[in-house]
């Protein structure tokens, strides 16, 4: 067995607690060999906002949306608030854990993070995931709400069930495949003119619109067996390469339109 | 603590030859030169999947060559070597060692040049043969220990590598089907069961299919299930999809495409 030996942090946790914006803060201060490091974060209930930075400290800030309701004073006493947010992180090496537990509250995170940082994000419920200037890999998934990414340096494998997807790239990592998947939403992907990628694109019942000049594959033909029978079939992908080809970039979609735009 | 000492410890580590109160010490160390645990664990999990490959047992036919070659050895040794040993002392008694020298550099242009000429000979593609296959071996055994990364390019990475084999061997078959069922990724699940579509002729295959259909939680890979069943025909699906349907906040276009695919394969 191994042991998980955790590096000692320091926390320190600012609260504020405006009377009209119920928010708390985590600093993370990042030893250096954490870095680039990985952002794990979760959210139950809540969107998430990330953006880069030039520090060295992750700063993470936890809104309830939803003020709670002033309580009027019981015999000339007020109640005095306690934390209505629970924050708190873990660094493991280079992984860096962010947890919140807000008991169904729904919780907006604004969180800056240094720029060379990779992100791993989830959002079960009730809010979009944005973000904004960041050089690394990125891994989002938001069943119920939109993705958008803007000014990103690297990779992401985004998917959503619901959700509109939107992802700028400044630059991609010409070694890494991505995927964006939205089962109901549309799919917008922003690339630079001189990416040299393989698209595989799919949408059921939307559309595909491009302004890049995109040499599509002769499409292949599918043989499936079935029992004793063979059926053929064509290949149901558009796949098609941008400049030299590349790593394969698939994106899927259902019911939402697909637009691959140069930058 | 010190490097080399590191070192030496790194590899009990990789062999799990630690007691758990030095392999606290070592990790620690390791971290403090700036290797992760990650990679640690990587190391780890490859030495383990080299350890529990299975070794070849020796055929019969084997044995039969080593015994041919071992006796040639013999009769070598008993009739070249004598006479050899009686002609180098002349040789070299007669060439000053200049000459030796430059004979030497002779030789070994004419080695460079014959290594050449006769590297593409017939008996280079036998040994090419066994080469692709230790390829291929390495791999299968990257792509198992990729599948097992914490990035998800990495593991998507994977499940397009299991694409370029002519042949798929049951522990790949088995870790996609692992990631189809798994995966903390929605993205990688749907890439999986595209994998796995290639292979539904194979009855396992077509069983962890139809075993994944009340697992997935994801509308597109419930929707490319209810497919691929209909295209495949599949009637054992239809009490899995039954159960999906069960569920009622199922995505609405996702309900109709499996009322569809029960209704026809019913």
């Amino acid at each position: 067995m191994m042991k998980r030996n955790l590096v000692t942090i320091s926390l320190l946790a600012v609260v504020s607690s405006f009377a009209f914006c119920q928010s708390e803060q985590l600093v993370i201060n990042l030893p250096p060999a954490s870095l680039p490091g990985t952002l794990i974060f979760e959210n139950p209930k809540g969107s998430i906002k990330i953006t880069g930075f030039d520090g060295d400290v992750i700063l993470a800030t936890g809104t309830l949306r939803f003020r709670e309701a002033e309580s009027p004073a019981i015999d000339g006493m007020r109640r005095i608030g306690q934390n209505a947010l629970d924050i708190s992180a873990e660094v493991n090496g280079n992984k860096v854990t962010l947890m919140s537990k807000t008991s169904g509250k729904t919780v907006d995170f604004d969180i800056k993070v240094p720029r060379n940082f990779s992100l791993k994000l989830k959002s079960l419920d009730n809010g979009k995931v944005e973000i904004v200037n960041i050089n690394g890999e990125i891994e989002v998934e938001n069943v119920n709400g939109d993705i958008s990414l803007e000014n990103i340096s690297g990779s992401a494998v985004l998917s959503s069930a619901y959700g509109n997807i939107t992802a700028v790239f400044r630059e991609v990592n010409p070694t890494s495949p991505m995927m964006f998947t939205s089962f109901e939403g549309d799919i917008k992907l922003t690339l630079p003119q001189s990416v040299n990628a393989r698209l595989k694109m799919k949408s059921e019942k939307g559309e595909i619109l491009s302004d890049f000049d995109i040499k599509e594959d002769k499409r292949q033909a599918v043989v499936k067996k079935n029992d004793n029978t063979q059926i053929y079939s064509l290949e149901d992908w558009v796949v098609g390469s941008i400049n030299a080809g590349g790593p394969e970039y698939i994106i899927r979609s259902y019911n939402g339109k697909i637009t691959i735009r140069k930058r | 603590m010190k490097r080399q000492f590191l070192k030496e410890k790194l590899l009990d580590l990789v062999h799990g030859n630690l007691t758990p109160e030095e392999e606290k010490e070592v990790i620690a160390g390791l971290e403090k030169s700036g290797i992760s645990l990650e990679e640690i664990e990587s190391l780890r999990s490859i030495n383990r999947r080299v350890e529990e490959a299975p070794l070849p047992e020796p055929t019969g036919r084997m044995d039969k060559r080593f015994y041919a070659m071992l006796e040639e050895e013999k009769k070598k040794v008993l009739l070249g070597e004598p006479e050899m040993k009686m002609q180098k002392p002349l040789i070299f008694s007669l060439i000053s060692p200049g000459l030796r020298i430059a004979a030497g550099i002779a030789l070994f242009l004419l080695g460079w040049f014959a290594s050449g000429w006769f590297g593409s000979s017939p008996y280079g593609g036998k040994q090419m043969a066994s080469l692709t296959g230790e390829v291929k071996q390495l791999k299968e055994t990257l792509v198992l220990t990729m599948m097992q990364q914490s990035s998800p390019v990495e593991r998507i990475k994977a499940v397009n590598m299991v694409g370029d084999f002519d042949r798929v061997e049951n522990p790949i078959i088995e870790s996609l089907i692992g990631v189809l069922n798994n995966d903390s990724n929605d993205n990688v699940r749907l890439l999986a069961l595209d994998a796995l579509v290639k292979y539904s002729s194979d009855p396992q295959v077509r069983n962890s299919l139809i075993q994944s259909i009340s697992l997935q939680t994801s509308p597109m890979v419930q929707y490319r299930l209810a497919q691929i069943m209909l295209g495949l025909n599949e009637k054992r699906a239809v009490p899995e999809f039954q159960k999906v349907l069960q569920n009622a906040s199922l995505n609405y276009s996702v309900r109709s495409k499996i009322n569809e695919a029960v209704a026809v394969l019913l």
